[in-house]
């Protein structure tokens, strides 16, 4: 048995008011055989000015919950089962539709996996630009214009003023993302949400945005919620991070502490299949098996498929997610496992 | 728009228009028999076979008979009306703007029905409207303009007397008598176009409203009207207009048939008259500005098409 040390000044920052905290979240999908719960019990904070990352395999339930912050979730087939959503104290989920666009962009932005298609073929550059401004901001056309070459040149295209007439087709993805951002950052919003932004990049594309980004999210005092399947990524850009498992979180921390020593054995397991600098490449271990869909592996430990520790005691019931302090982990043998980190 | 990519298109019309003049000057070959015996008539004399015979070259070779046939055509002379009298040219301008007010009414409706429909199927799909929509639709698609128009005529002229059955007045006699003369030939003749229309538009918007931009514009706060009016409809419409040309060169048809049932004295009712009694300068004089017509539509639909699709523009 090993003690968790708990930092102090770490716990005042967690007690102090997030900017978003979701708490014990649920949402679920109509399926031919009734509802599906994909994203279970999940709560998370974002604090003021912090990148927050959520990370996990595809189909753990990062984007649902992302579009559900935003309230851009289908319903039907979708529906909110459980929780709150408070953003600055708000519960976005007691907005009607006509309040929640007044957050949609203004006060909370939104970047997508696929930068090729996220933008309207059929209008400018600079016409969507001016319209994510003027969608929340009483200007005038020219003074949105001249905002709209501003943000673009923020982002690092050259010749803003020329591409701002251009259409979508003319920029590489690259660009695209970079013209995403632009668009996000219209309205300064305080929270950005990152839904794999770099996923369909290359590797140096992927690079050189989350270098924007994160120049950004500092000369803006922006807080993020970076959402990712790589936890490479994520150690570069974040703080503090959260592990997605089968619709929930199964550890949280920040991103030095889940490094140094992970507390859940998934956790464990995505370090041991990260790539790493100066690592050889066959020696990353693949954790084993698919993500089990959620609704399957509700009545234990859901990792219990997939874990090298199995035992007994985790097919019993639901695990809990438990605090150690600042950090959280949903694993009932996490008192006795010592798991190793990649130092 | 680049003047290139409209010269270019022109310059794609110049097949299009010889095959289409070749047919049409064809017509006199689809004659069975001697064509001046045929046209002429039973009982028709000597003279009158031998007038005709000059009056459309037919002792020449055929290329011959084709180029004096097309440079008449290129001067705008279509010749003239074997029964009439009356230079084919002379009356096809007089009959034009009868037929183009039709066509341009038919339009209207196609377009208006068209896009209400289907916005609002797909707005409100899976509910009555949709439902609605799509019975209306497969309704109109199935229902030939002649019916349309009879059944319009039994209720909204013979029962409830708001329109006039048949019959025409010009807009510069009277603007309200033309927009009551107008209306139900419009209706019965643009019905089918509208039901085509609504359901293609109806899938197309479904599709768009799923696509990755439409979800950034929501996620940027945009209103509902705003996404739908904006960012889906130009993209839906896309497809529409290809199909809008095809539907007018229908609706062009049409005319004939609704031309003739509403006793509307244009181009189509001109055709229908001299098929029967087989007036080969009218029927082919007709016929050409028709096809003109359709040719020039879809030529004004690519252009629009390149508009609205900046990639088929910058290219
Ligand atoms: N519109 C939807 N209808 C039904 N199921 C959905 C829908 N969107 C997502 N899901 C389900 O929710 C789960 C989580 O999906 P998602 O949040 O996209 O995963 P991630 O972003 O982590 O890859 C998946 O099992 C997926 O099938
Ligand atoms: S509860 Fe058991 S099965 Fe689940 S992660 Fe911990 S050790 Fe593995
Ligand atoms: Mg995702």
């Amino acid at each position: 048995m090993t003690t968790l040390i708990v930092n102090e000044e770490v716990m005042d920052e967690v007690r102090a008011d997030p900017l978003l905290s979701v708490e014990n979240f649920a949402v679920e999908f109509a399926t031919g055989h009734g509802w599906s719960r994909v994203v279970d019990d999940v709560s998370f904070s974002v604090r003021a000015g912090e990148t927050m990352g959520l990370v996990g395999e595809s189909g753990s339930g990062k984007s649902v919950t992302a579009m559900s912050i935003m309230r851009l979730i289908p319903t039907p087939p979708g529906r909110i089962a459980a929780g709150r959503i408070l953003f600055e104290g708000q519960d976005l989920l007691a907005l009607d539709e006509p309040q929640m666009r007044k957050v949609r962009g203004n006060h909370i932005a939104m970047i997508f996996q696929e930068p090729l298609t996220a933008l309207n073929p059929a209008f400018t550059i600079g016409d969507q630009l001016v319209e994510a401004i003027r969608a929340h901001r009483k200007v005038t056309r020219k003074q949105a214009g001249d905002r709209a070459a501003e943000l673009l040149d923020l982002v690092g295209i050259p010749g803003a003023r020329q591409r701002l007439r251009d259409y979508p087709h003319r920029f590489s993805g690259g660009m695209l993302q970079r013209a995403m951002i632009a668009g996000a950052l219209a309205c300064s919003p305080k929270l950005l949400i990152a839904d794999e932004p770099t996923t369909a990049l290359d590797v140096t594309v992927q690079a050189q945005i989350l270098t924007l980004l994160r120049g950004l999210q500092q000369e803006f005092n922006m807080a993020m919620l970076f959402i990712s399947h790589d936890l490479g990524v994520v150690a570069d850009i974040c703080d503090r991070v959260a592990v997605m498992y089968a619709g929930q979180i199964v550890e949280s921390a920040t991103v030095y502490e889940l490094f140094e020593r992970p507390l859940h054995p998934y956790t464990e397991g995505l370090l041991l299949a990260m790539p790493q600098h100066g690592k050889p490449t066959d020696r990353l271990v693949p954790i084993p098996g698919v993500v089990p869909e959620a609704a399957s592996v509700a009545d234990r430990c859901r990792f219990e498929t997939r874990c090298r520790y199995a035992a007994d005691e985790c097919r019993a019931a639901p695990v809990p997610l438990t605090s150690y302090g600042p950090r959280a982990t949903r694993c009932v043998r996490s008192k006795d496992l010592v798991l190793g980190g990649t130092s | 728009m680049p003047i290139q990519y409209i010269v270019k298109r022109l310059i794609s019309l110049l097949p299009v228009l010889l095959i289409v003049s070749i047919g049409i000057f064809g017509l006199t070959y689809l004659i069975p028999g001697d064509a001046a015996v045929t046209l002429a008539g039973e009982s028709a004399s000597p003279e009158r076979i031998e007038a005709i015979r000059t009056e459309l070259g037919l002792n020449e070779a055929p290329l011959v008979q084709y180029w004096t046939w097309l440079s008449g055509v290129l001067h705008g002379d279509l010749g003239t009306s074997l029964y009439m009298h009356v230079p084919v040219t002379t009356e096809l301008l007089r009959r034009f703007p009868v037929t183009i007010s039709l066509a341009i009414g038919a339009l209207v409706v196609t377009i208006v029905g068209g896009l209400a429909g289907g916005i609002a199927a797909a707005l409100r799909r899976g509910t009555w409207v949709d439902r609605l929509v799509q019975g209306g639709a497969s309704v109109g698609i199935a229902m030939p303009s002649f019916w349309i128009a009879l059944i319009l005529i039994v209720v909204f002229a013979v029962n409830l007397g708001w329109f006039p059955a048949i019959g025409y007045t010009s807009i510069s006699e009277s603007p309200t008598g033309w927009l009551q003369s107008i209306t139900m030939p419009s209706v019965a003749l643009g019905a089918a176009g509208a039901a085509v229309v609504a359901r293609q538009l109806r899938g197309s918007l479904i599709d768009v409203m799923n696509m990755d931009y439409v979800r950034t514009a929501k996620a940027r706060g945009l209103s509902p009207r705003r996404i739908v009016a904006k960012h889906a409809l130009k993209n839906a419409v896309m497809p529409i207009l290809t199909l809008l040309g095809v539907q007018v060169a229908y609706l062009l048809g049409g005319t004939v048939i609704v031309e003739q049932i509403f006793g509307i004295p244009g181009v189509g009712k001109y055709i229908y008259d001299s098929v029967f009694t087989l007036d080969l300068p009218v029927v082919q004089g007709a016929v050409l500005v028709i096809a003109l017509l359709v040719v020039l539509i879809n030529f004004l639909v690519d252009i629009s098409y390149g508009f609205v699709n900046p990639k088929l523009r910058q290219e």
